[in-house]
């Protein structure tokens, strides 16, 4: 359901946007091997020129989050009335299984929003709210690997890697796609991987919230034993040792491509320790996205070191969560807990963009792999819920999406998605669209096959798009 | 979000028709009036010719919905149950929900029930339906040159008779003439037994060999190259670097990745096997057919029957959504990583393509797909039924070796299982915490007896388990290998790949373009793995052999002569000398598949022996070398820069390793972080030893083109990225082991000057003296920075050699 505030949406169906690209850019088929280093394959204007991607690992709670049901209250400790189809273990579910927290409206737009995020409940004249979100897999490893490669059951680049493809880095000394702090588990290096694309869209591995120092830190990047002085002159050496062999090889682009990787990490060496270096940070910003806070200390520093990046023109920052969300038991003590530790960073970082005029030209995406059940999880002493792909929330803000906008509907007990439903894949192609970038035009032929991030799915919301 | 046509449309749609409709026929004017508005408003954005085609089905004549679309007819006249069109708009099956924006409203399903109830009437004729659509034609597709058949090909012959050494340097040099071109000159000796050395068992050479070796080539070059190739061929590294290509298309890892990462405990056994096959030089056709049937082949001995069976963990490794909750799905996506695993490493077809439909572009219908599909379906791989995601590979089929292997193993595992798994889980645990609490109770100023209390109690109860375990009967060492299933059956076709969406029953067996005559049919008592495995090896098939041969010629030229190693279809690319490809694959037949022939004829072949560089003359358009005027320079694998780096040091181990993983828990493993947590140690013994966790690889690694262990790899990524050359800079492996090297390399031999031992280091990492140019650029550096100007300290040797390593001269083969 579309709340009362947004009717003048722009009718602008599908047909008019293939028309548009069209247009411009017809039957471009963006092969890797054509692509020169520098072009950037935009297929129409962008909305946005880059992404902070806000993961929230182990799945939120939609009906105790944004998509507020009675239902479930009313009928609280009753059967529920249908069957649940596609779940692990119905065995180990009971009730249906009322919320705790209050939910009230909020912004111009009245969006509901559960008390237990009384900051992002300031920001939802930003958002785009999806309530109708579905995907595929019950188990985490898949629904990660979903969200984040499209795939499970191949090996896949992953969503930042195709867009630092479609894009390449805005800025010559950084990569164009960082990934903080993610998980080992549920797919690990599969999860920044660029698979069969090449190798400098890999996300950057930055360490942050698990450093030992709560500093951010790329491997390597910084000499134990030279300083930084001492080491340009050892790379200006080595670099005399390639020009050398360049030389007398007659020219080679491997060399050469060798050349300009050291170039550019000397350039990262230079320019990546200021911009991770977060303690920089004015105190009233430290204290806006709750650095030092008990619960909010790891994701405020994240969410810090990603605004910094995009500031510096990263295309894709991922930040992840701890492995927190998944509140299969005592949901009423640990839920709040989650909730604590992300809502003011996160609403911190879309008031900070905002007021750096940063937002309109960067999306921010919130998600968690799926969402959770109705009904209560009863093997693990207090209640939880359990897994649910089959319904869940999703917001955007920024970079060419409405504000105070909500869409779709799950059921009343909030299982299924039933309105507008939104495939992984449909967000997958929606935000590609926002960058300027048609996923069914960004291809890269492996294996004597044309590959996109969809598939052969994906369809763009437009009703999100402002 | 296809909101094409608003309401108001439609009601003046119906108010115009409407006036005519007493003049049709019922089932007329029920078409006109309800179904025909219903499809052009629901169902026409995505299923008409004007708007767009999902799923290749047309809704906007009688013609489309008869042929359907890739999942057969769309309607069954008269019977709504049977029409896919009616479950689709029912939402009766998650995988087919139409629309896909949301369901209709009931009284609109209820019109498309009662339409197709009364025999789907339809006025909308368009005959030109369908025609477009391709059919495969398999007589034509074999003039394609990969499925033509193998013949002797002549000796071309050459201007220059002298310059050629073998027959392959025939080919290449008359295609060189042809095109007035000459070879470059050949590489300097130590240049050469670099590459050697290096490309057959990735090391490099020692200053001694070099020495020797430049010796004797001196005086007669092809006697020198003959005898320095025999002797690495006899090395065990020999199967140690050419183990390791085919583990690369073998997809070889130690963990199962995805999201179930179960540690595979057993399949080092396999990795062995591999560098012992190599080593022993097993006949390639044997090599083959071992591992995809070696369960079903005869035996004649206990270790040939548990060689038979470790070879099938082939089979078994591919990484699986082992949490996938639906079984049929589950078993079809497990067949299908087969099928494409035996299509890319050994057919070079991508056969995954096939699932859902005929390829697009190579001669395989989705029937041959299924033939194939029909024998893995009649192989068990997973383990039973699979109720829950199990935390071990316990899902995985296991078969025991040794006498009696299968029964002992299954006894053991029907009665101990669970009892063994918690044994081996506690044991762990409460070893590591009872390590973990002496060393805090170590660190603590006198006593504290709350940890001391503490440590007693899982010391006790580590003691438990201990004795549980030691009541255990001795457990039957397995392997990871597949066995037939008891009612080996045909399989139907999956209708757009749809685990459960079942089409017409196809005979197992194999690919039609690559049949012949009298070929072997399968055993219908059996999987057909057998036959498959004959298939594959038989002489008559056009694609095994030519693809191998080209795998050999990709790993000593750096390019393959078809460039697309794991693609002989119509999307790969033809091949630049396809008589030199077909003469060599017919010659590796009539040697009996003999790989270490064939390595031995290409690596003393001129071709092979030619510089990287073309000093003078005319050189070939562009920069490809696909006629190879000269040889290919290479990047060094992640595995040859760390073998290296440890034998520098002194550090390499050159005995083989077994397990790496045995001591781990039976769950799972994820990452580096817990993998070395639970003690997943990385060693001095070569790379190829190494755990593979398929969530985390080692960092030299991920970060130099390791290839993904998920899947099968023919030729390696060659990428340039910076944190390769952070690595080199900053890594403390690379600090380690250049200041190891640096502390070995004191003694006066080495040099007692500056120059002297720079020398001695150029010839230690890179086979050679160094140039006055590079001496030029290295002296004053080091005389500005030396910690002893005269003679510089371990430190001062240390930061040469990490600054040659970190140079192409290193990290590149001339």
């Amino acid at each position: 359901m579309r709340t009362a505030c947004h009717l003048q949406h722009h009718a602008f169906s599908r047909r008019d946007m293939l028309r548009a690209a069209g247009a411009g850019f017809g039957s471009v088929a963006l092969s890797g091997l054509a692509q020169a280093a520098t072009e950037t394959p935009q297929h129409f204007a962008p909305r946005a020129k880059r992404c902070i991607f806000l993961f929230m690992h182990g799945g939120v709670s939609q009906m105790d989050s944004f998509d507020p049901k009675p239902r479930l209250n009313a009928d609280h400790g009753k059967p529920l009335p249908f069957d649940l189809p596609g779940l692990i273990r119905p065995d180990r579910l009971g009730k249906v299984f009322g919320s705790k927290w209050k939910f009230d409206r909020h912004g111009e737009c009245g969006q509901d929003v559960s008390e237990l995020f009384p900051h992002l409940a300031k920001h939802v004249d930003k958002m785009s709210i999806i309530k109708s979100m579905h995907t595929d897999g019950e188990a985490h490893g898949q629904a990660v690997l979903r969200l984040h490669t499209g795939e499970a059951n191949f090996v896949r680049p992953s969503i930042g890697s195709w867009i630092s493809y479609g894009l390449q880095s805005e800025n010559d000394s950084m990569p164009g796609f960082v990934s903080i702090d993610y998980p080992a588990m549920h797919g690990g290096v599969r999860l920044y991987g660029n698979s069969f694309l090449p190798a400098k869209h890999q996300g950057t591995q930055i360490r942050l919230r698990t450093s030992s120092q709560k500093v951010p830190q790329v491997r390597h990047l910084e000499s134990d034993l030279l300083s930084t002085s001492r080491q340009r002159e050892q790379v200006d050496l080595i670099q005399a040792l390639n020009h050398s062999h360049l030389a007398r090889a007659g020219g080679d682009p491997q060399l050469e491509g060798v050349i300009d990787s050291f170039e550019l990490a000397y350039r990262m060496q230079r320019v990546a320790p200021d911009l991770m270096d977060i303690e920089n940070e004015p105190q009233h910003l430290k204290d806006l996205y709750g650095v030092d806070g008990k619960w909010t200390d790891g994701y405020a520093r994240q969410c810090i070191l990603a605004r910094r990046m995009a500031e510096a023109g990263v295309r894709f920052i991922q930040v992840a969560t701890g492995y927190h969300w998944d509140h299969h038991g005592n949901i009423d003590n640990d839920l709040p807990k989650s909730a604590a530790m992300t809502d003011q960073p996160v609403a911190a970082l879309l008031a900070d963009l905002e007021q750096r005029g940063l937002l309109d030209e960067t999306l921010v995406v919130w998600a968690g792999e799926f969402g959770r059940t109705p009904v209560a999880q009863i093997d693990r002493g207090n209640p939880g819920r359990d897994h649910n792909p089959h319904g869940f929330t999703v917001f955007l803000a920024g970079g060419g999406v409405k504000g105070g906008f909500a869409m779709g509907e799950t059921d009343e007990f909030g299982y299924l998605a039933v309105k507008e439903k939104v495939h992984m894949h449909d967000l997958h192609a929606t935000i590609l669209h926002l960058m300027g970038m048609n996923h069914e035009q960004l291809t890269y032929r492996y294996a004597g096959r044309d590959f996109r991030l969809t598939d052969v799915y994906g369809h763009v919301v437009n009703e999100i798009l402002a | 979000m296809d909101r094409v046509i608003p309401g108001f449309c439609t009601a003046l749609f119906l108010a115009t028709a409407g006036n005519g409709l007493a003049a049709l026929s019922s089932d007329e004017a029920f078409f006109e009036s309800k179904v025909r508005p219903l499809l052009a408003q629901r169902c026409y954005s995505c299923h008409s010719k004007d708007e767009k085609i999902k799923g290749e089905l047309l809704l906007d004549s009688k013609n489309g919905w008869q042929l359907g679309g890739t999942l057969g007819p769309a309607i069954v006249p008269g019977d709504p149950n049977k029409s896919y069109l009616i479950e689709a708009v029912r939402y009766e099956n998650v995988d087919l929900e139409m629309p896909p924006k949301g369901k209709l409203p009931d009284h609109e399903i209820a019109i498309l029930e009662e339409w197709v109830r009364r025999g789907a009437y339809d006025p909308r004729v368009d005959e030109s339906v369908g025609q477009d659509r391709e059919h495969i034609d398999i007589n034509a597709a074999r003039q394609f040159w990969s499925f033509q058949p193998l013949e002797a090909e002549t000796i071309p012959k050459v201007t220059n008779p002298a310059w050629p050494r073998n027959e392959s340097d025939h080919f290449i040099l008359a295609k060189l003439e042809q095109e007035d071109l000459l070879p470059t000159a050949d590489a300097d000796p130590g240049t050469l037994l670099r590459r050697l050395t290096y490309d057959l068992i990735g090391l490099p050479p020692t200053s001694d060999q070099v020495t020797q070796f430049t010796k004797a080539f001196a005086s007669d070059p092809d006697t020198a190259t003959h005898s320095a190739v025999d002797r690495l061929l006899a090395d065990p590294g020999f199967g140690e670097k050419w183990g390791r290509h085919w583990l690369d298309l073998a997809r070889y890892a130690d963990s199962n990745g995805s999201s179930f990462n179960v540690v595979m405990r057993s399949v080092w056994r396999y990795r062995n096997w591999v560098i012992d096959s190599f080593n022993q030089n097993r006949p390639i056709d044997e090599f083959i057919r071992m591992q995809i049937a070696g369960d079903l082949m005869e035996w004649n001995s206990q270790t040939e029957r548990d060689e038979n069976l470790i070879a099938t963990a082939y089979l078994m490794m591919g990484s699986k959504v082992l949490g996938l909750f639906d079984k049929d799905q589950l078993q079809m996506d497990v067949v299908d990583e087969q099928v494409d695993l035996i299509g890319r490493s050994l057919l070079g077809l991508t056969l995954g393509c096939a699932r859902c439909h005929d390829h697009k572009f190579d001669p395989v219908p989705t029937a041959d797909y299924y033939a194939l599909a029909g024998i893995f379906t009649s192989t068990r791989t997973l383990n039973g039924r699979i109720k829950t995601p199990l935390d071990d590979e316990s899902a995985l089929s296991r078969r025991g070796l040794g006498p009696g292997g299968d029964e002992a193993l299954q006894a053991f595992l029907s009665e101990h299982r669970h009892a063994w798994e918690k044994a081996e889980d506690r044991i762990y645990g409460r070893s590591r915490e009872v390590r973990s609490l002496e060393q805090q109770l170590a660190k603590a100023d006198g006593d504290d007896p709350a940890l001391r209390k503490e440590l007693e109690k899982k010391r006790a109860d580590l003691a438990k388990y201990e004795a549980i375990w030691e009541t255990f009967p001795e457990l039957q060492e397995w392997v990871l290998a597949p066995m037939d299933e008891a009612e080996p059956a045909d399989t139907p076709i999956r209708v757009r790949g749809g685990a459960t969406a079942y089409g017409d029953v196809v005979p197992r067996g194999f690919l039609q373009i690559a049949s012949w005559n009298g070929q072997p049919e399968v055993n219908p008592e059996q999987s057909g793995r057998l036959e498959l495995a004959h298939w594959l090896t038989a002489e008559e098939n056009p694609l095994t052999a030519r693809v191998f041969v080209n795998r050999v010629w990709q790993k000593l030229f750096g390019e393959g002569l078809v460039r697309t190693v794991d693609n002989f279809g119509v999307r790969g690319e033809t091949p630049s000398h396809p008589e030199l490809l077909d003469h060599l694959a017919y010659r590796f037949l009539e040697s009996g598949w003999d790989l270490k022939a064939l390595v031995r004829d290409l690596a003393t072949s001129r071709t092979y022996r030619l510089a990287t560089m073309i000093e003078s003359g005319p050189t070939e358009m562009g920069t490809e070398n696909r006629l190879l005027q000269r040889q290919n320079r290479r990047r060094l694998e992640p595995e040859e820069i760390r073998d290296t780096l440890l034998q520098l040091a002194g550090r390499l181990q050159r005995e083989t390793r077994g397990s790496v993983v045995d001591h781990l828990p039976l769950t799972q493993v994820n990452g580096e972080g817990e993998a070395k947590a639970k003690g997943v140690t990385v060693t001095d013994h070569r790379s190829i030893y190494q755990p593979v966790i398929r969530t985390s690889v080692m960092d030299v690694f991920e970060i130099f083109d390791f290839p993904n262990p998920s899947m099968p790899t023919g030729r390696r990524a060659d990428t340039t990225v910076a944190p390769q050359a952070l690595y080199l800079l900053n890594s403390p492996f690379v600090q380690e082991t250049t200041h190891d090297f640096g502390e070995r390399i004191m003694d006066p031999k080495f040099g007692t000057s500056g120059e002297a031992v720079l020398e001695s280091i150029y010839r230690s990492i890179i086979s050679r003296a160094p140039t006055d140019d590079e001496i030029v650029i290295m002296m004053p550096y080091f005389k500005q920075q030396f910690e002893n100007a005269d003679l510089p300290s371990p430190h001062d040797r240390a930061k040469m050699a990490q600054a040659l390593i970190a140079s192409t001269l290193f990290q590149y083969l001339d």
